[in-house]
């Protein structure tokens, strides 16, 4: 159902500017997606495969030590900022919380308009953020809190379409940085904790008319289906607030869904497909085309939302087209895909303390679940990682020329936990079926963890999936870290997500920790790179907020005062360039 | 917007003591006289006129605010659906998820989730002196919509008498209007001053005492 908003803004500025820059914008291509150029930062992720990586090597190892802020700009609003700055051509565009997109001179930081939405006064900012905005054709999309899409116009940001994918007052809404491909702008709905049913939408790039929409929950008749009992289906969460990784060749989306709502697994007894899943979805049909469930009857709210990378592999002299993914779950899953979407399972490793699974099948990579580290209603224990997982949604990269993935875990958190007797589902309101005050008094260390000492909780850690090995890592001490990873072709891994508000470069083949800069806020939002006039420059948003912010709170109860510091709030678009450039 | 709603708001919204203590237990006395107390200058009583003017051109009465002599009908859990008295909540315990219902039109003004409150039961001793003014028999009324991002309150920190809003951990002072004691919050949490009538119900004596929710942006 959509339904057009009549009450939408754009506040238009600097006209003149804009003129100047419309006469050359260069619209983006399926083919310009699917094969980016290195000066520019087209997808979400640099590449449809969600590698996170620039070929660009003016920036190196050897010379980052000389790293210095070209520009920067203010935001002007407070919470968690997750957006990269995208660019084409020298055009930047960055979205912020509360559903602005900014447009500036990528070189310069001169904006050129700004979008603001006037959000409905009565809407539930239960994740008050966006995770990106896409590039395609002329335009510039974005999707928004009260569960819509909007389509700007490139070279102005006036409105050209908008319209509700979900209903914002029943639960449903929209963080995701959109995807563009083959016509169509790919959204999806979160709401897991409000009882929703999670689904992927497609829209016309051209008018926002819905083409297709998938439940990432069967309904009857469908396959899968039975693995609910009774009505859960229909408030069973799976719900879609990351962008899919693409595979552009064979036109196959690979999206991530969330956890099984409520959070308990016995008030939705089943496997419950597709939650905590990988789902391979026809971008022209909408058909699901193959799956992998991580784990079943999700019971410690480990979303995989995060989408798996789509990265080349060697296993036993044979090549892979793999789908890799750092679990929620506290396990690295590697799977295998093929050119109709058909996943199959191929290993999986545990890379932080994990002790909720029993057993992993080797043929199936089903788990089996240890019985004492699983909560229930009225069953409260202690499981780790803990509930924010071994990696929440922050994204990993991936480096061709080194070859390894890059992770930001976090280590040594569990959690306790257990649920209460279900109210009954109120429409918009939370439907968790664990009391507010049991999460947020959640959070343990690992019993072998020594609070007297700095405690390693933030973890980056490099793995070459050829091997299924951790080749390096670096600790973060005393801090929650949700750094979204950036690798470059100058042998470079770039991340924030601390406390300490540093943006940080490391070594790529060995985690050497090369420079760091400390900006405004904690920085939670995804690095991009690009050049202009022969200049490489590395840009972020810093912005600390959500989840970040509420694991910090509970992290300054658990550790004597003084070692976990304030963060204060309010985003700042951060530009960087090597000195003398 | 008429004076009349502009000089109620300021009563409200004055600290503490004189001019407004007068007023709230005069018309706690009249409620509890059992006269009617609607007029259309006291509705929609939010201490915004904007707000105001707004929820009055709802057809809706059940998405008005608190209107006063509205009883506060529970939401959730055990008590689900009773009218709260002022024996109905335990002593410092976690407050009750309601809304207003207006007994003369038996309409629950639910279709507003701005209109949700949370009532708690606390010591009128250690409450301050505005506080104590607008609760009745240790009952108080808030908002249940965290200032900072309309998250629905469902926290509370019992030693520190707060009320925490899980998204962003925004806390607010139960015992002193809720004044904003940490998080990203700025405004602090608006009360629904409340008395009783005849029959032991609570009931409003007033709209919310400043706009309920967060900011838009």
């Amino acid at each position: 159902m959509k339904i057009l908003i009549p009450s939408i803004t754009a506040l238009i500025v600097a006209g003149v500017l804009q003129s100047a820059y419309a006469a050359d914008y260069n619209p983006v291509t399926d083919e310009r997606l699917t094969n980016p150029e290195p000066e520019n930062w087209l997808n979400w992720r640099g590449n449809y495969a969600g590698w996170g990586h620039s070929p660009l090597k003016q920036i190196t190892a050897e010379n980052v030590k000389d790293l210095v802020p070209v520009w920067s700009y203010s935001t002007g609003v407070t919470e968690g900022h997750q957006a990269p700055p995208m660019v084409n051509d020298g055009m930047m565009y960055v979205s912020t919380p509360q559903n602005q997109v900014i447009a500036l001179d990528a070189a310069t930081g001169v904006e050129i308009w700004r979008y603001v939405r006037e959000l409905p006064e009565d809407l539930f900012q239960l994740h008050p953020t966006n995770r990106g905005v896409a590039l395609y054709g002329d335009k510039v999309y974005m999707a928004t809190l009260d569960a819509g899409v909007v389509a700007l116009d490139a070279k102005t940001g006036e409105v050209v379409w908008d319209v509700l994918v979900g209903d914002y007052a029943d639960g449903y809404y929209s963080t995701l940085s959109t995807l563009a491909a083959k016509g169509q702008i790919i959204t999806g709905v979160s709401g897991g904790e409000f009882g929703i049913r999670g689904y992927v939408t497609a829209l016309d790039a051209e008018t926002g008319k819905e083409t297709w929409r998938t439940y990432t929950i069967p309904g009857p008749g469908e396959a899968g289906h039975e693995t609910w009992k009774g009505d859960s289906w229909k408030t069973g969460g799976g719900s879609v607030w990351m962008e899919p990784n693409y595979d552009a060749e064979n036109g196959i989306l690979y999206v991530g869904t969330g956890n099984g709502g409520p959070w308990m697994p016995d008030t939705r007894p089943g496997d419950n497909l597709y939650t905590t899943s990988v789902i391979g979805v026809n971008i022209d049909s909408g058909d699901i085309t193959g799956h992998h469930q991580y784990h079943w009857n999700d019971a410690w709210d480990w979303d995989e939302v995060s989408a798996p990378l789509l990265i080349p592999i060697e296993r036993d002299g044979k090549k892979i087209d793999a789908l890799v993914h750092a679990g929620r779950n506290g396990y690295i899953w590697t799977m295998e895909y093929d050119k109709t979407g058909h996943i199959d399972f191929v290993e999986a490793h545990k890379y932080v303390i994990q002790d909720a699974f029993a057993s992993i099948d080797p043929e199936s990579g089903r788990p089996t679940y240890n019985e004492a580290r699983t909560p229930g209603t009225g069953k409260t224990v202690t499981f780790c990682p803990s509930l924010w997982g071994g990696k929440d949604w922050p994204m990993e990269a991936y480096n061709p020329d080194t070859g390894l993935i890059y992770i930001p875990s976090q280590e040594n958190l569990c959690s306790e936990m257990g649920g209460v007797p279900l109210d009954e589902r109120e429409s918009g309101e939370l439907y968790i079926g664990v009391p507010i005050d049991v999460i947020l008094s959640s959070l343990r260390f690992h019993e072998d963890v020594d609070t007297s000492k700095p405690v390693p909780i933030g973890k980056l850690q490099a793995w070459d999936m050829n091997k299924g090995e951790m080749v390096w890592s670096h600790d973060f001490n005393d801090t929650p870290y949700w750094g979204p990873i950036l690798s470059t072709g100058g042998n470079l891994v770039f991340s924030g997500g601390t406390n300490d508000r540093k943006f940080r470069a490391f070594d790529a083949a060995n985690g050497d920790l090369l420079w760091e800069y400390p900006t405004n806020s904690g920085i939670t939002a995804a690095p991009s790179s690009f050049e202009v006039d022969g200049v490489q420059y590395i840009a972020v948003q810093s912005g600390w907020g959500v989840d970040a912010e509420r694991m910090q709170g509970l992290l300054k109860d658990m550790l004597p005062a003084g070692r976990v510091p304030d963060v204060p709030q309010g985003g700042v678009i951060w530009v960087f360039a090597l000195k003398g450039q | 917007m008429s004076k009349k709603i502009d000089d109620e708001r300021s009563i409200v919204d004055r600290d503490p003591a004189n001019t407004s203590s007068s007023v709230l237990q005069d018309r706690r006395t009249i409620l509890k006289a059992g006269a009617v107390l609607v007029s259309g200058a006291t509705l929609d009583l939010s201490g915004n006129p904007a707000y105001a003017e707004s929820s009055a051109k709802s057809d809706s009465a059940a998405k008005l605010p608190p209107q006063p002599g509205d009883r506060i009908q529970i939401a959730k859990g055990e008590l689900k659906n009773q009218f709260i008295k002022t024996d109905s909540l335990e002593v410092n315990a976690i407050g009750v998820e309601a809304f207003p219902y207006d007994p003369k039109t038996e309409v629950l003004r639910r279709k507003n989730r701005l209109n949700r409150l949370v009532v708690l039961r606390l010591d009128p001793e250690e409450m301050d002196e505005a506080t104590r003014e607008k609760s009745a028999d240790g009952l108080v009324a808030y908002s249940a919509m965290c200032t900072h991002r309309n998250c629905t309150i469902q926290s509370w920190k019992q030693e520190e008498r707060r009320l925490r809003c899980h998204c962003h951990l925004s806390e607010f002072a139960a015992l002193s209007e809720g004044s904003v004691m940490s998080g990203p919050a700025r405004k602090q949490l608006p009360m629904v001053p409340i008395g009783t009538d005849d029959e032991g119900y609570i009931v409003a004596l007033d709209g919310f005492t400043r706009k309920p929710g967060g900011a838009k942006k």
